[in-house]
C-alpha cells in the first residue's frame, strides 16, 4: 500500500527531501506526496524519474497536486552518452562575470554565453542560481543563448527558490525548474565550470 | 547576413550598444571573434540589413569605430572602406 505525505505549505526543496526518505525505505511500494504548488509538483516529477519511477501529477484544479510514484518505470533521467567526468556543467551563480564594475560584468557574461553557443562541446547541464536566474528570466541576449543551446541538448536548469525569492517564477523563459538536492548531485558529478 | 562592428576600445564598444538599443535596433556585443583577430575585445553583432542605420546613428553620435565586417560565424570580410 502507498505511503501518503501532505507536503501544503512546506516550501522547497522539503517535499522532495520528505519523498526521498519515504521512498529510500525499505520496502517501500509506492508513494503519494500533496503539495500545493506546481515547482514542487516538477521537482518531486523529476526525483521520480530519476529514481526509476512512473510518476503521475494530478492537478486538484485550486492549485494543489498530488504527485503519485509507483515502482516500476524505466527512469527518464538522461543516461550521459559519454561518462559523466567526460562531460562538464556550467554554473552561472550571477549576471556578472567575474569581480568590477557590475555593467561591464553583465557583458561579459553575455559574450561568454554567446561564445558557448559556439563551442565544439556544449555542457551537458547549465545551473542557474541566485542572481543567474535572471539570465533565464530576464536578460533577452542570454535567453536567445540559452535556448539555442537547449535546442541542442544542454539542459538549462534553474533554481526555483532563487526564482521565488527574486519573484521571476513567472518569467522563466528557457529551461526548466530544479531544486538544491538536483543542483547537489549534478555539481559533484560532472566537472564544473563558473564564468 | 550579419556585421559586426569594431570599435579602439570596450568603453566605445558599450557606448555603441546603448546607442543601438536606445534607436530600438536588435544588437549585441559578442566577444570579437578569433576569425578577425586573435586579440581580445567587445564587437557589436548586428543584421547586415540596419548595420546602415547603427553606423550612421554612430557617426552622429561621435562614436569611432575600428572596422565593419560583414559574413556570419566564422568566415568574416572586412567592408571594403572600413
Amino acid at each position: 500500500m502507498s505511503e501518503l505525505i501532505d507536503a501544503r505549505g512546506l516550501s522547497c526543496p522539503t517535499p522532495v527531501l520528505m519523498a526521498k526518505k519515504a521512498l529510500a525505505q525499505e520496502g517501500a511500494q509506492g508513494l503519494q506526496v500533496l503539495v500545493d504548488n506546481e515547482a514542487a509538483a516538477e521537482n518531486l516529477r523529476a526525483l521520480g524519474a530519476s529514481l526509476g519511477y512512473e510518476v503521475q501529477v494530478a492537478a486538484d484544479g485550486s492549485g494543489g497536486y498530488t504527485v503519485s510514484f509507483a515502482p516500476g518505470g524505466q527512469g527518464t533521467a538522461p543516461a550521459p552518452a559519454r561518462p559523466a567526468r567526460e562531460q562538464y556543467i556550467v554554473v552561472l551563480a550571477g549576471d556578472e562575470m567575474g569581480q568590477g564594475d557590475p555593467a561591464f560584468g553583465r557583458k561579459l557574461l553575455e559574450g561568454y554565453l554567446y561564445a558557448l553557443t559556439e563551442q565544439d562541446e556544449l555542457p551537458a547541464y547549465i545551473l542557474c542560481y541566485n542572481k543567474g536566474v535572471y539570465l533565464t528570466c530576464v536578460n533577452e541576449k542570454s535567453k536567445t543563448d540559452l535556448a539555442k543551446m537547449e535546442a541542442k541538448g544542454v539542459q538549462v536548469l534553474s533554481c526555483g527558490l532563487c526564482l521565488d525569492y527574486y519573484g521571476l517564477k513567472e518569467q522563466l523563459g528557457v529551461g526548466q525548474v530544479t531544486n538544491m538536492y538536483r543542483i547537489c548531485e549534478l555539481m559533484r558529478s560532472y566537472p564544473v565550470v563558473r564564468p | 547576413m550579419q556585421t559586426l562592428i569594431s570599435f579602439h576600445s570596450t568603453h566605445a564598444a558599450m557606448e555603441a550598444e546603448l546607442v543601438g538599443e536606445e534607436a530600438g535596433i536588435p544588437c549585441r556585443l559578442v566577444p570579437l571573434p578569433p576569425a578577425i583577430d586573435a586579440g581580445c575585445g567587445l564587437v557589436l553583432l548586428c543584421d547586415s540589413d540596419v548595420s546602415g542605420s547603427i553606423i550612421g546613428l554612430l557617426a552622429a553620435r561621435h562614436v569611432p569605430l575600428d572596422g565593419v565586417y560583414d559574413g556570419r560565424s566564422g568566415a568574416w570580410h572586412r567592408r571594403t572602406g572600413s
